[in-house]
């Protein structure tokens, strides 16, 4: 059978010596090589069960009398994309699990992206010759964002308007260009009729199909640059030392991905998410408190809330105050993320390709200034939920908002500055583990 | 002649091996069962915490079946591959120069030629740009208007109008221009505070009749409703950022990112004892932009 | 008890922030002495137990406010006293819902006796939950209670920019304000609430709303004590941060343990 499957693909492709090098490909063991591999297959499921939503779901914000199954909704007036929403989560059937099963690959596709990044940023991964998968990869992660965002406004309901509400606002606090570019983009005056029906394209035309032409790019170019390996006994630069591709690499990877499948399909089942039938339609009098945005815009929203009431007026012109947290720290962000590999390649004069990797420890600089960073974001994270833990705790928001204040400006530089002397410390003892690291070599590490 | 430790290795290897088989096949069996029961269940009429637990195993078992094949029972190596540097030889670069180089034109001329296609391509660009423009509406006046006119009637989300006892004292409610309840920028929130607590600030005397004192619900930070009334500080809050405005004093921010108090609604009752705007919000409502001051 | 859990992971970051609960100085309620059994009394109550701070004609003193005005009357002292939210033990203490410390027959008791000082406010409402509209409560709900009590009931943080504090909750420092979720609430009280408007809750009463709205409003939060979730466990109906908190620990937390077992380095070549 395999005979003759090789053979007629040999004689009408000249295949053989393509299929013999690619299956006998060799990829690197480590774990945390595999961690894109789960966004890539959280984007996988994401396809498969978008297909199914988008086969239900009505991108209009025309009113319809709801009369499904849900009871306190039932003769209520709704729009006909929060209508689809509840028909889709309450009267069809598998569509609820398939709801919360996309929403949750979702959280975890960013999440998983995220964690990649850092390991290929602490590991060094993004040195010549690997620049344009950086790029790339930067460039996911926007789009994986701002898919998030698109999504999650979709449905109408309360909170997702909510939601728009402020991106509305944020767009309109642009300088020069900020009104043309909110009413551009939602078709006027906040909220206008437009908006859902256009995110429903970018969200499940535009940008799945950049995403997965870039995730192509991504994995071509690793296939071509080959693998990146951690130092270690018969590892050079000049080998890559692992497990073929047929069969063992494959069936792990298959494993994977049936994996991170089982893990959604477990939460969409048993975790609730994204009930809209308890946050109700959506109206533009009406809100709900608590109110945050998916995880991951947990750092912008955490920036508003701690951002103090500054704007910058003059000649009669304003820089409203949702500007600088909202369109200049990301851009920002994206701006030195996009740049990293560059600037430190400059910093440091290195402009050697590089394939084995760096232990964090090794360039303690590096590792210092990435904790740092990392930090800085994460406070601005927790921020985010500034009202809840107010609440938890029953101290005062403003006491939370001001601890969050004094945290993003001074826990950053302590855990860079503890980073570093850790790394130096690890560096000069020769030791594996921290553990294993006497305690003086963090104190003098230059001995 | 093998040595008796080695022998005993390959035992144990093989009796490793026959365990693993063994589990393969129970996480494969498990997944075909899962997968049944899942049939079952979507026939019965579906549930969705059964579907995603039964959908859960039918992966899942798959996964640890593949898993355990790949770690305990497929080659291990570890195999070793060379890696040849990326960039080619430099004679096959000087002719990729040379042929993205191309023609054989005289330089002054390719020159030219180069400048003219590029303002072309430059002019088409532009004029691809301008569909863009349909997409909305001019801004215009859109953002320092509402649809509040003198003596249009608030009335509630259902139409209701509001009399001077159609609202309790300490009470609140959200208020339209009539004939325009869907109309989000004019959504005002009307306080009832006791009669004498309230002074009107300097040039608004008179727009808080018999302690009815309204402002617009358009949060000045990000836009979200200022739906949340603390009675006993009098203040507004903005469940989105924290803004905290005070309702005796003009609506100024006192806490928060907000930097600019909500705009007042000169109130009044008309003839028939309905409470009516006098007039519209006397600045642009809602969260700033560029030229908000430009009226 | 699974929203605590929930949130728990985010607060790691303000642990050591202190809470401004206070500690009692001295007991303003003096322990219920063995063999003073029958007096479940209404005057005798409210003197030993209410007066300390309320003013023995109800006037109010330094330490509580008046009972005279306002939306005081059966409703509010009804609903105080059933939520537990009254005695408190010291005049600052945080005002919440424990359990209640007197029986019914005690509690309208003491109600029928503040109501002999003069009642200004409402009386206990009659409710007919029968012909509430669900669907109406749903709409009011969502327009007039959603902004603070939150749209799955979960309740709120409130803040205020007031650094003196509030100025009838005799706290001696500026203090939390928090809507409270309204899982626990007895119809009755959910209209009381609603009518009288404790604390800082506005006033949502006869004149606001008609008997069938606020019948409609209290059959909706009724709802909401057990509303038809079919996505599985809510954790906690506070949305999207305690989801975050799932997908990073619970969701990636797995998916990283299984690419570790996957994934296992091999050996030298």
């Amino acid at each position: 059978m395999i005979k003759r499957f090789v053979r007629g693909m040999d004689e009408r492709l000249g295949a053989s010596s393509f299929a013999r090098q690619a299956l006998n490909k060799v990829f690197p063991d480590h774990w945390s090589f595999m961690i894109g591999e789960i966004a890539l297959y959280a984007f996988v499921i994401l396809v498969l069960t978008g297909v199914f939503l988008s086969l239900f779901f009505e991108g209009s914000t025309g009113e319809v009398v709801y009369e499904g199954s849900y009871e306190p909704l039932q003769g209520v007036e709704v729009s006909r994309a929060y209508n689809s929403v509840m028909e889709l989560s309450y009267d069809v059937r598998a569509g609820l699990v398939m709801r919360q099963i996309h929403h949750w690959a979702a959280l975890l596709f960013i999440a998983a992206m995220v964690v990649h990044l850092c390991r290929i940023f602490f590991t060094g991964a993004f040195r010549k010759p690997r620049e344009i998968n950086w790029i790339i990869g930067v460039t996911l992660l926007l789009l994986g964002i701002f898919n998030g965002f698109t999504g999650y406004s979709l449905p109408d309901d309360l909170l997702s308007g909510t939601g728009l509400r402020i991106a509305h606002s944020i767009a309109l606090s642009v300088p020069l260009v900020g009104t043309w570019t909110a009413f551009l983009v939602f078709g006027g005056e906040f909220p206008a009729e437009d908006i859902i029906g256009r995110l429903l394209v970018v969200h499940i035309m535009i940008v799945p199909a950049a995403i997965g032409g870039l995730i192509a790019a991504h994995l071509a170019i690793l296939w071509r640059q080959k693998h990146t390996d951690f130092p270690g006994p018969g590892r050079t630069e000049t080998n890559v030392v692992g497990s073929k591709l047929w069969p063992t690499y494959a069936a792990k990877s298959v494993s994977l991905f049936l994996a991170v499948f089982a893990v959604t399909a477990l939460l969409g089942g048993l975790v609730q998410i994204n009930p809209v039938w308890l946050y109700g339609p959506f109206r533009p009098e009406q809100v709900s408190s608590p109110a945050q945005p998916d995880w991951y815009m947990g750092w912008v929203e955490g920036a508003l809330r701690l951002m103090p009431a500054w704007e910058l007026r003059a000649f009669g012109f304003e820089i409203p105050n949702p500007f600088y947290p909202a369109v200049l720290l990301p851009g920002i962000t994206f701006l030195l993320l996009y740049a990293w590999p560059f600037l430190e390649a400059r910093f440091t004069k290195d402009l050697e390709p590089h394939h084995l990797l760096d232990r964090a420890r090794d360039q303690p600089a590096r590792t210092a200034l990435g904790a740092a960073t990392l930090t800085f974001y994460t406070v601005l994270f927790f921020a985010a939920s500034n009202d809840l833990i107010a609440k938890l705790l029953e101290v005062r928001v403003e006491t939370v908002t001001t601890i969050y204040r004094i945290l993003v400006l001074g826990l950053p530089p302590v855990v860079g500055y503890v980073v570093f002397r850790l790394m130096k410390g690890l560096l000069a003892s020769g030791a594996e583990r921290f553990t294993q690291m006497p305690l003086s070599a963090v104190l003098h590490p230059r001995r | 002649m093998t040595e008796p430790n080695e022998i005993e290795a390959a035992g144990t290897e093989r009796n490793q091996q026959k365990a693993a088989v063994r589990w393969i096949a129970i996480g494969f069996s498990v997944s075909a069962f899962a997968s049944l029961a899942l049939a079952v269940v979507y026939f019965l009429g579906g549930q969705p915490q059964l579907e995603g637990t039964l959908l859960a195993i039918a992966l899942g078992g798959i996964a640890v079946g593949l898993g355990l094949w790949a770690s305990e029972l497929l080659p291990k190596g570890p195999f070793v591959e060379g890696r040849k540097t990326l960039h080619d030889a430099p004679v096959d670069r000087h002719e990729a120069e040379a042929a993205f180089e191309g023609d054989p034109e005289p330089v002054e001329r390719r020159s030219f030629l180069l400048k003219m296609l590029g303002a072309a391509v430059a002019a088409l660009g532009v004029a691809a740009l301008f569909p863009i423009r349909s997409l909305g509406v001019r801004p215009g006046r859109e953002l320092y208007k509402t649809h509040w006119t003198p003596g249009a009637r608030a009335v509630t989300r259902a139409g209701t109008p509001l009399t001077v006892n159609d609202l309790d004292v300490g009470g609140l409610l959200t208020v339209f221009p009539e004939g325009h309840v869907d109309a989000a920028d004019s959504q005002t929130i009307v306080i009832r505070l006791d009669e004498g607590e309230y002074e009107d600030p300097p040039g608004r005397e008179g727009w808080a009749p018999q302690g009815f004192v309204g402002y617009s619900k358009i949060c000045t930070h990000a836009g979200c409703p200022v739906g949340l009334y603390q009675q006993e500080t009098r203040e507004l809050f903005c469940p989105c950022h924290q803004s905290v405005f005070k309702v005796l004093e003009g609506a100024e921010p006192t806490a928060g990112p907000a930097t600019r108090p909500l705009p007042q609604l000169p109130l009044g009752f008309d003839d028939d004892g309905y409470l009516v705007a006098t007039g519209d919000f006397t600045e642009p409502v809602g969260p700033g932009f560029w030229d908000r001051d430009h009226d | 008890m699974s929203r605590r859990v929930a949130v728990a992971a985010t607060l790691v970051l303000v642990l050591s922030a202190c809470s401004n609960q206070q500690e009692p100085a001295t007991p303003f309620r003096p322990a219920i002495e063995a063999g003073e059994g029958e007096g479940t009394s209404g005057e005798r109550l409210f003197q030993r137990d209410c007066g300390w701070c309320h003013g023995s004609e109800g006037d109010g003193t330094d330490r509580g406010p008046s009972l005279l005005d306002g939306t005081n009357g059966s409703a509010l002292t009804h609903f105080v006293l059933t939520t537990g939210r009254m005695p408190l033990d010291f005049p600052q203490q945080r005002v919440q819902r424990t359990e209640p410390s007197y029986d019914d027959e005690a509690i309208a008791s003491i109600v029928e006796y503040v109501d002999s000082f003069g009642q200004t406010g409402p009386d206990i409402p009659d409710l007919n939950l029968d012909e509430a509209e669900l669907q109406l409560g749903l709409e009011l709900y969502q327009e007039n209670c959603a902004a603070c009590h939150s749209t799955s009931g979960a309740g709120g943080a409130l803040a205020t920019g007031d650094e003196t504090g509030s100025t009838a909750t005799y706290a001696s420092e500026p203090r939390a304000n928090i809507a409270p979720e309204v899982d626990a609430s007895s119809p009755t009280e959910i209209a009381e609430a609603m009518i009288t408007g404790p604390g800082t809750m506005p006033v949502f009463g006869n004149e606001t709303f008609s008997n069938e709205e606020i019948d409609s409003i209290v059959r909706y939060v009724v709802y909401l004590q057990h509303p038809d979730n079919r996505g599985g466990a809510p954790v906690g109906g506070i949305g999207p941060v305690a989801e975050g908190a799932v997908a990073w620990t619970l969701g990636l937390g797995l998916l990283l343990g299984i690419a570790r077992l996957l994934g296992t380095k091999s050996g030298p070549p």
